[in-house]
């Protein structure tokens, strides 16, 4: 009941334009993930990232959650990361947690050793250094552990699972916000930290089961009809809810499931004693077969609900470093929004690096 | 929507107070007792760590996504299941598990299992790892079954378990397997090649199936088996060998009919979990077919190329006994980078015990003259031809003594 001797108070509002986008910058601001990083994505963003069957898409989100996982500051290093949790449902159950430590440890020895360069009055096989040695490695460990503590990662070898998985992270959420009840001493340190990415593998990963799921033939009709497009309308308005509650940024990568006639490695790989004219058809037929090879599969419902899409893919080329070898090179494109720039990255044992 | 869930019964290894709880539980599955169990069972993981003892098998956190919920018709079907999963989450069971449990079960139960190929265990960084998926892709005759063989070999002769060798094209072999161990230089004096050969071939279990449903029926039954079996080490299944999916599956794959796929897919996912949960390593083979431009590409198609963690690819020079062996994909390691369509197939070398990435010499070089990249098995075709250790390659490891000095009639015939 607004006030009776001020009854114009209402007019005034809650907060000027100024501070609302000053508040939510700060509440939801902005990231930067190489290869993503041409546009800037803040939580409630849906990023699709599609490829073929070898284009590093795992590799982008396992960057991406590096990043988020890594702490801003740990005991006077300054790291970079966003130092939030990040959930990660494996519907591909291809994740190899040993590689995630990798890039993290690779991520950790970088700056640390960066600083340590500054440290040239220690000589070998003294004490002192064998004591630094020792407390760079305890603190590389202690710091991984920290870190690999705000990954949570979920199996799901259903379409079922994997949205009885969110209705319960959901709700774990939800309780967890609400009230701060004591918990295991872990969970509760992780949980209070906030959730920051949502990472799908493979959001197309039961695309062929769940397209070939008949619907049940009795019971009464209040039953729903359990075909692949309800079910991915479930997955959606499950995932709303889960927004709506908790911004997230949600990154799903998607695999090219059908082979669009020839794929476009073959196609660059052809020998070079072409004319220009042969090379002008090529290069059409070139688009078509990009068209084929990222056609869209899965349904409206999904397609609506992502706001950003990426494409990614292997091209032939190579790049040679001392450190890693030779690597092949991928490329991405943004496709929506569209921007008309192929970045190019190569993976390395440290994680993905640009290639300018 | 139903959301149809059902209640797993996770035995302890602790003892039989476990079985009794279950036991206990009322028929319709209350989900407290069970998880009550999981929860005393799983508080002293953490502390197990440091002891001797082998580790427990880490929580199983679907356990708490799957509650079963009694069964109604009424229209709030999916309330009740909310209801059901709330109450699991009461319970202090998140569905999640934490990076740091993920890096303990690695650690203490997804060991790697040496192939008894050389070449092959260098390549992949110590051979095959339990819990992921391994494909070996080939064109006929290029020694596919040579190295399922060898696997299961190796594993039933180092006493790390049983192998299940599930034959779809009657290329299983037990004169082959007789012969890699007569052919083994520096067998057991006390034991003796008769009753080596005896331990092995009764560790190695071979079984026939020549349809997709007599493959997914054996596999479900694989799965039950392995639920209630008590876990003792010495006759645990470590290896799962399936010699030539593709012969079950490429009958079906094709055409507007997407059963086919339907079909594959449930495969590669049952495999994978089966891997996963249990602790084992599953170890395929694909054949190739002909691609753009008359190159070879892998059979099964794209969505296959999702399934399997690591693809290895091999391929023989005509008229040699010399097999090349690369990586087409892995979780970890670099894929060696194919040059034009001629050299589909690379040979990769690194060294053992250096960082994990492997990767293949820069496309334009050539390999120097008379220095060969190490290769997996190479029988010597003379008396005379380089020995394996001449090459600079590391020194050899017991499983040296795996490589076989074949006849060439005998390898033609696989």
């Amino acid at each position: 009941m607004p006030d009776a001797d001020d009854p114009r108070a209402w007019i005034h509002g809650d907060e000027s334009a100024k501070a609302m986008l000053a508040r939510v910058l700060t509440e939801r601001s902005f990231v930067l993930l190489p290869p993503l990083h041409r546009l800037p994505l803040r939580a409630g963003n849906v990023v699709e990232i599609a490829g073929p069957s070898p284009s590093a898409k795992s590799q982008v989100l396992l960057q991406a959650a590096v990043h988020c996982i890594l702490p801003r500051e740990w005991r006077g290093l300054r790291f970079g990361g966003l130092e939030r949790m990040v959930i990660y449902f494996d519907l591909d159950c291809r994740f190899d947690v040993l590689r995630l430590s990798q890039i993290l440890k690779h991520r950790i020895q970088e700056v640390l050793g960066s600083t340590n360069n500054f440290g040239h009055g220690v000589q070998e096989g003294s004490h002192e250094y064998d004591d630094k040695v020792a407390s760079m490695y305890s603190f590389d460990d202690e710091l991984l552990l920290a870190c690999m503590r705000r990954f949570l990662y979920i199996r799901c070898y259903d379409s079922y699972e994997f949205i009885a998985a969110l209705k319960a992270i959901m709700a774990l959420n939800c309780m967890c916000m609400i009230t701060m009840h004591s918990r295991a001493q872990t969970e509760s340190e992780a949980l209070g930290v906030g959730i920051q990415f949502l990472m799908i593998d493979s959001i197309g990963a039961f695309y062929w089961i769940d397209r070939a799921s008949q619907p049940s033939p009795y019971g009464n009709c209040m039953r729903n009809i359990m075909s692949f497009q309800n079910l991915v309308e479930t997955i959606v308005q499950e995932m709303h809810k889960f927004l709506e509650v908790q911004p997230l940024l949600v990154l799903a990568s998607k695999a090219c499931i059908f082979f669009a006639g020839s794929s476009t490695t073959d196609v660059q790989r052809t020998p070079t004693t072409w004319s220009s004219e042969d090379r002008n058809q090529w290069r059409t037929s070139n688009k078509e077969i990009e068209k084929l090879l990222y056609r869209e599969y899965m349904p409206s419902a999904w397609q609506a609900f992502v706001t950003h899409r990426i494409h990614l893919q292997v091209s032939d080329k190579c790049t040679y470093d001392r450190k890693n070898g030779t690597l092949p090179i991928y490329m991405s494109e943004w496709v929506q929004p569209p921007l008309n720039v192929k970045d190019q990255f190569a993976v390395g044992d440290g994680g993905i690096f640009l290639i300018t | 929507m139903i959301i149809k869930i059902q209640v797993r019964a996770w035995v302890s290894p602790r003892g039989t107070s476990g079985e009794l709880r279950k036991y206990q539980m009322q028929g319709r599955g209350r989900v407290a007792g069970e998880l009550e169990r999981l929860i005393d069972g799983g508080t002293p993981n953490k502390s197990a760590v440091a002891s001797q003892v082998p580790m427990p098998p880490p929580r199983n956190p679907r356990s708490a996504i799957h509650a079963k919920a009694p069964v109604t018709e009424e229209v709030g079907e999916e309330a009740v299941g909310m209801e059901e999963v709330s109450v699991a989450i009461d319970r202090r069971q998140p569905p999640w598990l934490n990076g740091v449990e993920l890096l303990e079960d690695a650690k203490w139960n997804k060991h790697v299992l040496p192939t008894g190929c050389e070449g092959i265990d260098i390549l992949l960084g110590g051979g095959l790892r339990e819990g992921q998926l391994t494909e070996i892709v080939g064109p006929s005759s290029s020694g596919k079954t040579q190295v399922c063989l060898c696997s299961a070999l190796g594993v039933a002769d180092l006493r790390l378990g049983v192998v299940l060798f599930l034959d779809t094209c009657n290329s299983f072999s037990p004169h082959r397997i007789a012969h890699m161990v007569n052919s083994q230089s520096d067998t057991l004096a006390k034991e003796g090649k008769e009753g080596s050969l005896e331990r092995i071939m009764s560790s190695i279990l071979c079984h026939s199936v020549f349809d997709i449903f007599e493959l997914l029926d054996a596999l479900h039954q694989l799965e039950c088996k392995l639920k209630h079996q008590v876990k003792s080490s010495g006759n645990r299944i470590r290896l799962l060998v399936i010699d030539s999916i593709s012969s079950l599956i490429t009958p079906i794959l094709g055409g507007k009919n997407s059963q086919g796929r339907l079909m594959m897919i449930t495969t590669g996912i049952l495999l994978k979990k089966i891997a996963n949960e249990y602790n084992l390593s599953v170890l395929v083979t694909n054949h190739m077919v002909g691609g753009e431009g008359g190159s070879l590409k892998p059979a099964l198609g794209e969505s296959w190329k999702n399934i399997p963690h690591v693809r290895l690819v091999l391929s023989r020079d005509q008229g040699s006994n010399v097999c090349n062996v690369s990586i087409l994909k892995h979780t970890i390691m670099d894929v060696a980078h194919s040059d034009d369509t001629a050299n589909l197939i690379r040979e990769s070398g690194r060294s053992f015990g250096g960082g994990l990435r492997g990767f293949s010499p820069h496309p334009r070089q050539s390999p120097p003259a008379g220095a060969r990249l190490p290769s997996i098995y190479c029988p010597p075709l003379s008396p005379h031809s380089p020995h394996l250790g001449s090459l600079g390659f590391p020194p050899p490891s017991p499983w040296a003594s795996l490589r076989r000095r074949l006849p060439t009639s005998e390898w033609c015939s696989t």
